[in-house]
């Protein structure tokens, strides 16, 4: 029995399984097929994506400085290799990077091994890549990544742009219950749905409650982080800015009934730095109530209107993001709230739906 | 098939125990829900944003008009990395950018899709891309922000050798699930915020 998988993934014929027609062990057997696929694939792509312009974020600290870092959503349980490129060059040989994943529940940190960046020159050949392997039993969907940049004197570190993805599961899957946070999902037996073999109740079942759990697997739909540690006379954004809800949002797609099924929502999480009480920020049609220092996070239903992408991507598009209003303007950084003041401000904005 | 593009209700489990009848329509339900996560929620997406020098007693941004952000008086290539899906096929690209000078040059954003063999950023060219050009897909407002689209239009593969009117980017089935390079050049032009989509197909042969 193996608990395998097809890629590109084959479809089960719906027209095949209405009635009056055989049920055939095609249609049950690729429902098991893309199951598999979709527990292995699914969550993939890009979960972190970040890009500076040119001499915006600039790095010159000989030894190892945490640049930024995000909250990104992990596929499951056993997704245990995630991969960074980082665009980045160096004015004087030998500057490195790593970067850390850091699970909250457990508080144990993976750290990569440091990668020399060989450019000299803003795209002047390649990137860089940097992998982690988990090798502990973790159970966070959200963990925390952290970049950390080490430069060679006299010289300094310029980034360009970070991308990451976790790797996808190979085909087959393993045996047993496999774990998604808290959810638990049966990977099928391709050879047990085949023929002269008996339709189980347990398939449908379990076919069930894996398609549940895969609902609700986090998709990033936004990241952004601000600059520390740049060198003196570097000037990056370090927290979000009264310009910001005009830039700081994604057009994205999310799925008529995440309103009517339980643990679909869209989890935003902030970092918060100078905390003072009585502070709110206005995300995504909501008002979220910060109440700490350091990482906020909140679900939220979906309450706003769809936007006019959507006759184009054909699907449900909203803007998920900062929302521009007065409070916004009052709570971020601005020509009256500077940064120089010590105020309450937003390092950090993850935005991760279904 | 149709691939549907909501979470609907699931049947119910009891329809699926011993004893029970099997109705086709409950398989059906779940070959349904099964494809919407493949086809559809599955789907790659990034988002980019673009960030800008400012003022540094501020620490955030206060506008494009004021401090010391990029100038759109610049010609700049830029790469943005994409991980695209086994179901990659056709890329969407929006972008919000600042453009102006259109009396004294040429205003444009070219956009190509290449390989990243050995990481490299001049990996192959697997689509010679699109340009979007002053007084047809740019607008002349250096001090307003304004959005570029590719459209979604589900183009066959093309033949192009150098950029053509906007449409959507063509992954070669060989590069789908690939680490990909959206290359995008600029001519006095400015982007802010780059996003890629993998585009739904909304009927897939089984």
């Amino acid at each position: 029995m193996s608990n395998s998988y097809t890629s590109p993934p084959t479809l089960v014929d719906p027209a095949r399984t209405t009635a009056g027609l055989t049920l055939r062990t095609t249609e049950i057997s690729r429902l098991g097929d893309l199951q598999n696929y979709a527990f292995a694939v699914g969550g993939c792509g890009d979960v972190l994506n970040q890009y500076w312009d040119e001499d915006v974020f600039e790095i010159n600290s000989t030894s190892y400085v945490v640049a930024c870092d995000w909250y990104i959503p992990r596929p499951s349980n056993i997704h245990n290799e995630i991969k960074v490129r980082l665009g980045a060059h160096t004015t004087t040989a030998g500057g490195t990077f790593r970067f850390n994943v850091t699970f909250p529940t457990s508080s144990n940190k993976y750290t990569s091994a440091p990668v020399t960046i060989t450019d000299s020159s803003r795209f002047a050949s390649a990137f860089e890549e940097a992998t982690i392997t988990v090798t502990g039993a973790e159970t966070d969907q959200e963990v925390l990544l952290t970049l950390e940049v080490q430069a060679v004197s006299p010289g300094f570190v310029q980034l360009a742009f970070i991308q990451a993805s976790w790797t996808k599961l190979s085909s087959p899957l393993s045996t047993g219950s496999l774990a998604q946070g808290s959810d638990s999902f049966i990977p099928q037996g391709i050879s047990r749905l085949g023929a002269d073999l008996p339709l189980t109740a347990r398939f449908g079942v379990e076919t069930l409650a894996n398609i549940t759990t895969l609902r609700k697997r986090g998709r990033t739909l936004f990241q952004w982080a601000g600059s520390q540690n740049a060198r003196v006379g570097n000037t990056p954004a370090e927290g979000l800015g009264i310009f910001d809800p005009q830039v700081m949002f994604s057009n994205v797609a999310l799925y008529g009934g995440m309103n009517q099924i339980d643990d679909l929502e869209v989890k935003v999480l902030l970092d918060v730095v100078n905390y003072s009480a009585g502070s709110f920020i206005d995300i995504f049609g909501h008002r979220l109530p910060i109440t700490s220092g350091g990482l906020n996070e909140f679900s939220l239903k979906l309450r706003l209107n769809e936007i006019n992408l959507s006759d184009d991507f054909g699907l449900s598009m909203y803007q998920v993001g900062l929302d521009d209003t007065p409070n916004n303007a009052d709570l971020l950084l601005s020509i009256d709230n500077k940064l120089n003041t010590n105020p309450l401000y937003i390092r950090a904005i993850s935005i991760i739906g279904v | 098939m149709l691939i549907p593009t909501g979470f609907q209700q699931l049947p119910s489990e009891e329809g699926c125990y011993n004893n029970q009848i099997l109705f086709g329509g409950t398989v059906s339900q779940m070959a349904s829900a099964t494809a919407q996560l493949s086809n559809c929620k599955f789907l790659g997406q990034a988002h980019y944003h673009i960030g800008q020098k400012v003022i540094p007693a501020v620490g955030g941004m206060l506008s494009f008009a004021t401090g010391t952000s990029g100038s759109v008086k610049t010609n700049r290539t830029y790469n943005f990395l994409y991980k695209s899906t086994p179901l990659s096929s056709h890329l969407a690209l929006l972008i919000q950018y600042r453009a102006g000078n259109f009396e004294f040059t040429n205003v444009s954003i070219t956009a190509q899709l290449r390989a990243t063999g050995s990481n490299s950023y001049t990996g192959s060219i697997l689509d010679y891309g699109v340009i979007f050009q002053e007084g047809l897909d740019l607008v002349h407002d250096q001090d307003q922000i304004a959005t570029a689209f590719t459209g979604s239009e589900l183009i066959t593969a093309p033949t192009n050798t150098s950029p053509v009117r906007v449409r959507p980017l063509f992954v070669p089935s060989a590069n789908r699930g690939d680490l990909l390079n959206v290359t995008i050049a600029t001519i006095q032009a400015l982007p802010i915020t780059v996003h890629i989509y993998d585009l739904l197909i909304p009927e897939v042969t089984p």
